[in-house]
Formats: C-alpha cells, sequence, structure tokens
C-alpha cells in the first residue's frame, strides 16, 4: 500500500511526511532539546548526543568537499570552516522566534533539521508513528513551546508533547515530591521545585548564566591573563568540558593554545576555576528563592533533596561546592544524578512511554 | 504436552509426546534423541540374538534349523520400504546356520522346497509357537526397557523441573514479599506514585491548551504565566 503523502503547511517545503494514519505502531522518544547538545532517547533502545548546531557550505567547492547540501551535530563542529553555522537554539528557546527576514527562515529551518537528525536518531520504522515527549527549559515562553510543537511536527514527528525539562528529570529520577531539580545546561540553568504535582510557573526559575556564560568568562579571564595566547570559543568549550573544577586539586589545567602561531602550553587552572565558580552563587540564589516561597514545614525536605543534572553538573567538585553554599540557608543534601547527559532524554521518555494511547492519538491529529 | 499421535512413525501406547518449547521452559536444555529406526534395530539386535541362543538349546536338525530362521529373517527384516529402509544387521542370525555341503544341498533342496509350500508338522508348528511367544516377550521386553530408560530420565528431569519450580516459586514469593514491603514503604514516603496518571492527564491537558492557544498568544507576552494543566 502507498502511502499517502502531504505537504506541510509552513513554509518549509523540504520535508514531505507520510500521514501519521498510515503507521501501525508507536515508537515513544524522548528528547532533551539543549542549547549546546540534544540528547534523543526511544523505546527501542536507540540513544544519541549531538551539538544542537546545523551547518550549510559556504559555497559549492565546500558542498562538492563535504558531499551534503546541510550538515547536522557534531560534524558541524569538525567541519565548521567550510561551514556557514547556526545554532538553532539560543538561551533554552528556538532562536528563530526572536528574529526576521532571511535569518528567521534560516534559523528556522536549522530547527527543524536538528529535529529531523534526532528523530532519524531513534531509528523509526517506517509504519510506526513517532511520538515524541521534548524537554523545553523550565521558563520557556508559550510562544517558543509551540513553536517547538510545530518545527517538530514539520521534522517528521507525528504526536508531540513539550514538558518542563527539570520536570522531565525529576520524572526520570522519580523524585516528584519535596524535591528540587536543577538542569545545568549551555545556555540557562532550569531549577524546578517539585511539590507532588505538575510545577507551574511559581515552581520553575531559569537562570540564563551556564555553560556558555562560563565559556565567555573563561575566555575574557584568559585573555587578560594571557593577552598573547589565540584560541576560540570551541577550543575554551573544550578546555571547560576536559578540567572544569571548583575546588583545588593538584591537578592543573594544562592546555596548549597557540602563540603567535607556535603552540604553547599554559596553566589555566586558576581562570577555569573562577569562572566555574561564578555559577555557584546563581544557583543557590535560585535554590534560596523556590526554598523560601515553599511551606515552611516543608522547606527542609526539599532543602534536603536537591538533584543536579545536564552537562553542567559533571564539574567536579560541584556537589561539594553547592552544598557549602546551602551552608548560609541551614544547609542541604545535593545528589548528582548517575546519567546527567540523558537524564532529561530518559525522563522525557518515560513520560512518552507511560502517556495513554489514547492521549497521542489526539496528539497526532 | 499431549498424548502420541497415531500417526507417529513409532506409536507407543501410554506414551506422550513433549512440545520442545514446553521442556526449554522447565529449563531442559539438551536432549538425546533416539529415532525410530535406532528403536527397530536394538530390537531386531536382541532379537536376533534371542533367536541364536534359542536355536543353540533346541535340538533340531539343519532343515529345520533354517527353516526357522527363514521364517525369523522373513518378520526380522523390513518389508516395508516406507518405514526404514536401512539395512538390518542379522550377522547374529545367518552364521547360525550350520554348513551345508552341496551334496546335502542337493539332497535337502527338495524337502525344504516341500516343507516351504506344504503344511507345517506339528512339531514346527509347536516350535513356531515357541518362537513367537519368544519374539512376542524379546520385544516386549526390549520396548519395555527402552520405556524405562526414557520413563527414569523423564522422572528424573521431571523431578529436577519440580525441584526448580518449588525454588522459584520460594524466590518469586520472597520478592514479591519484598516489593510489597518497598511499595508499602513508598506508599507512605511517596504517596505521589499513585497520582501519576492524574499528572500525565494533567500534562496532557497543558499541551492541548498550548496547541488551542497558539493561535490566541496575545501581542507582548512574552512569559509562559499558565501552569501547565493546574
Amino acid at each position: 500500500m502507498t502511502p499517502e503523502y502531504r505537504t506541510q503547511h509552513n513554509s518549509n517545503k523540504d520535508v514531505a511526511l507520510p500521514w501519521a494514519s498510515s503507521k501501525t505502531s508507536i515508537l515513544h522518544v524522548g528528547i532533551d532539546l539543549g542549547t549546546s547538545r540534544s540528547a534523543i532517547a526511544s523505546s527501542n533502545g536507540s540513544r544519541e548526543v549531538m551539538a544542537s548546531l546545523v551547518g550549510w557550505p559556504k559555497d559549492s567547492v565546500s558542498a562538492r568537499v563535504l558531499g551534503a547540501s546541510i550538515l547536522v551535530g557534531d560534524a558541524v563542529l569538525e567541519n565548521r570552516l567550510a561551514l556557514h553555522t547556526c545554532y538553532p537554539l539560543n538561551a533554552g528557546n528556538l532562536a528563530f522566534t526572536e528574529l526576521s527576514g532571511p535569518e528567521k527562515d534560516a534559523s528556522k529551518k536549522a530547527g527543524v533539521t536538528l529535529l529531523d537528525a534526532l528523530r532519524k536518531a531513534s531509528n523509526p520504522r517506517p509504519d510506526q508513528a513517532v511520538c515524541a515527549v521534548i524537554g523545553a527549559p523550565a521558563e520557556a515562553t508559550r510562544e517558543n513551546k509551540q513553536a517547538i510543537v510545530d518545527l517538530a511536527r514539520d521534522a517528521g514527528i507525528d504526536g508531540v508533547m513539550v514538558v518542563s525539562e527539570p520536570f522531565a528529570v525529576a520524572y526520570a529520577v522519580n523524585a516528584l515530591e519535596n524535591a528540587i531539580v536543577i538542569d545545568i545546561g549551555a545556555g540557562t540553568i532550569d531549577l524546578c521545585r517539585m511539590a507532588g504535582s505538575l510545577p507551574g510557573a511559581e515552581d520553575q526559575v531559569t537562570v540564563f548564566r551556564a555553560g556558555n556564560y562560563v565559556d565567555q568568562r573563561l575566555a575574557e579571564l584568559i585573555r587578560e591573563a594571557h593577552p598573547q595566547v589565540q584560541f576560540t570559543s570551541n577550543m575554551i568549550k573544550l578546555a571547560k568540558e576536559r578540567f572544569s573544577s571548583v575546588v583545588d586539586t593538584e591537578n592543573r589545567a594544562l592546555v596548549t593554545f597557540p602563540v603567535a602561531g607556535c603552540p604553547t602550553k599554559i596553566d589555566i587552572t586558576p581562570q577555569l576555576r573562577s569562572a566555574v565558580e561564578e555559577l555557584v552563587p546563581w544557583i543557590t540564589q535560585g535554590i534560596q528563592s523556590l526554598v523560601a516561597t515553599f511551606d515552611p514545614e516543608f522547606q527542609h525536605r526539599i532543602r534536603n533533596k536537591i538533584i543536579v543534572s545536564g552537562g553542567g553538573s559533571q564539574v567536579f567538585g560541584l556537589q561539594e561546592a553547592l552544598e557549602k553554599g546551602l551552608e548560609a540557608l541551614g544547609g542541604g543534601r545535593v545528589t548528582i544524578v548517575d546519567d546527567p547527559v540523558y537524564a532529561g532524554a530518559q525522563g522525557a521518555l518515560k513520560l512518552a512511554q507511560e502517556m495513554p494511547e489514547e492521549y497521542w492519538s489526539q496528539m497526532r491529529r | 504436552m499431549t498424548l502420541e499421535a497415531s500417526d507417529s512413525p513409532l506409536p507407543l501406547p501410554a506414551s506422550s509426546v513433549h512440545e520442545l518449547q514446553d521442556l526449554q521452559k522447565k529449563g531442559i536444555s539438551r536432549l538425546r534423541v533416539v529415532s525410530a529406526s535406532q528403536l527397530r534395530d536394538s530390537a531386531r539386535m536382541a532379537l536376533a540374538q534371542a533367536l541364536n541362543e534359542m536355536l543353540g538349546e533346541i535340538q533340531i536338525c539343519g532343515e529345520e534349523r533354517q527353516l526357522i530362521l527363514d521364517r525369523a529373517q522373513s518378520h526380522l527384516m523390513p518389508s516395508n520400504p516406507s518405514i526404514d529402509p536401512s539395512p538390518v544387521e542379522t550377522p547374529e542370525v545367518a552364521p547360525a546356520s550350520e554348513p551345508v555341503s552341496r551334496a546335502d544341498e542337493a539332497h535337502q533342496s527338495q524337502p525344504q522346497a516341500s516343507a516351504s509350500k506344504g503344511p507345517l508338522g506339528e512339531r514346527e508348528k509347536a516350535l513356531l509357537v515357541q518362537l513367537s511367544r519368544l519374539i512376542a516377550r524379546d520385544w516386549r521386553t526390549e520396548l519395555a526397557t527402552v520405556r524405562d530408560s526414557q520413563r527414569t530420565q523423564v522422572e528424573r528431569l521431571e523431578m529436577r523441573i519440580e525441584e526448580l519450580t518449588l525454588a522459584l516459586h520460594a524466590t518469586d514469593h520472597a520478592l514479591a514479599s519484598e516489593d510489597k514491603q518497598c511499595t508499602a514503604e513508598l506508599e507512605v514516603k511517596s504517596p505521589f506514585d499513585h497520582k501519576k496518571s492524574e499528572l500525565l492527564d494533567q500534562l496532557f491537558q497543558a499541551n492541548v491548551a498550548l496547541r488551542s492557544l497558539a493561535d490566541e498568544t496575545a501581542p507582548g507576552e512574552t512569559r509562559s504565566q499558565d501552569r501547565e494543566g493546574r
């Protein structure tokens, strides 16, 4: 039987999807749509994390060399010199919603391409309808949530639901009551108070200083200390991911950056620690605001159940640094999730799988 | 488990056929398969041996001995090619016939021919009845031996399966008890677990509202003020 095809209603004409009703089974998918990296986990066991980055060849030569008209994920980072690159997300939100003109179209297309790549990474069979729960920043605007739904549908995802990212993490670790979940990403740090019901606006705080802010501060501090050193934002990012720590250790963060074209080893340990430590007060302030507005009888409970996930949670010594920062608030206990990179996607997948099938039927219409 | 099919190549009364999957479920991973032809061969061998022993004991002339051997062989050899074309080893039977000289052979050829055509004597009949009984008894003995051997193995396996099943039940019971305790603890710690369906419903309603309100979003409104289904 030939599947019936329809043309998408929006301006993007690149993607034509088989009509959902021709699909006989469902593939549940959880997506953590991040500013820097996005992760996907699906009910068939597929898991993948990729850079949230899309690139187009700069000219016909690069197109010929790369053998593709558009690249997505880590391949863009590897070939970025031959590409026009675009991060579809900015500070946790879809960037095109704040753009206009050709830039908006390009950013929107990048968003569809990224979601399409994530869908393909879930390895759906042709007869499977992809039903995805997508994690969005805690304080994502309604416009942005709707934009995520629209782009996901344009990318061939048949059923879409959007959920607060820290809530997805809370669902993954079954911390749905008397807990605070913190998702440290690149664009935002999302804090969410779990009180036994779906979190509302007053239960969530988003800090717009996260991994990218650390990169920016680290670059500034290195430039101050070593004005002659040459580096790019990607080199800074790699150094941060390799050495980031908020505690004094004997290990030194030694990187090889060029100085006047000559590879030179420099010690960036103090700059790195300083840049990372700057995040801690922002996080503890967010925790304080959520604790302070909670029922006084239960405040001690949520202070003692703080769960941290996301790529930023892998900073060495963060757990101790946060607990130290919480001492001024009366103390608290911090736990880092076992699988911080995939925790959001796994929670979203769990939600997708436990969502009744009739709900998905309605969302697919 | 089912009763043996009537079209089985080797019908064994009171025997049973086990589904391989059932055996695998019971933990049996290896089986020795004895084919019908092997069983027949074993039985034929035993029969031929018994026949040799009996012919050694009774006092009969060479002609009668040969007659008995011929008749026995006609029963023993596979006459129906559809059952088993494999040759039956009957060396134990054939050498039992005494060497006969050409002269004797010529002398005996006429009576033998007449004996094979004409009615049997009383003694021959008695011998054949005795032989028939012996054959029947040996067949039954052999089959019973094989069946007993199989039954012993099956019984041993069934006992083992029973032991394992009991152990499994005991483990299940222990785990179930532990689960109940854990569930009871969780019920105390997290009563929210019982409201998961309600939570999922809220999330669904929030997303339905998100879709329906998309076109109605007021200009300038940027921050999400909804309570996501609350």
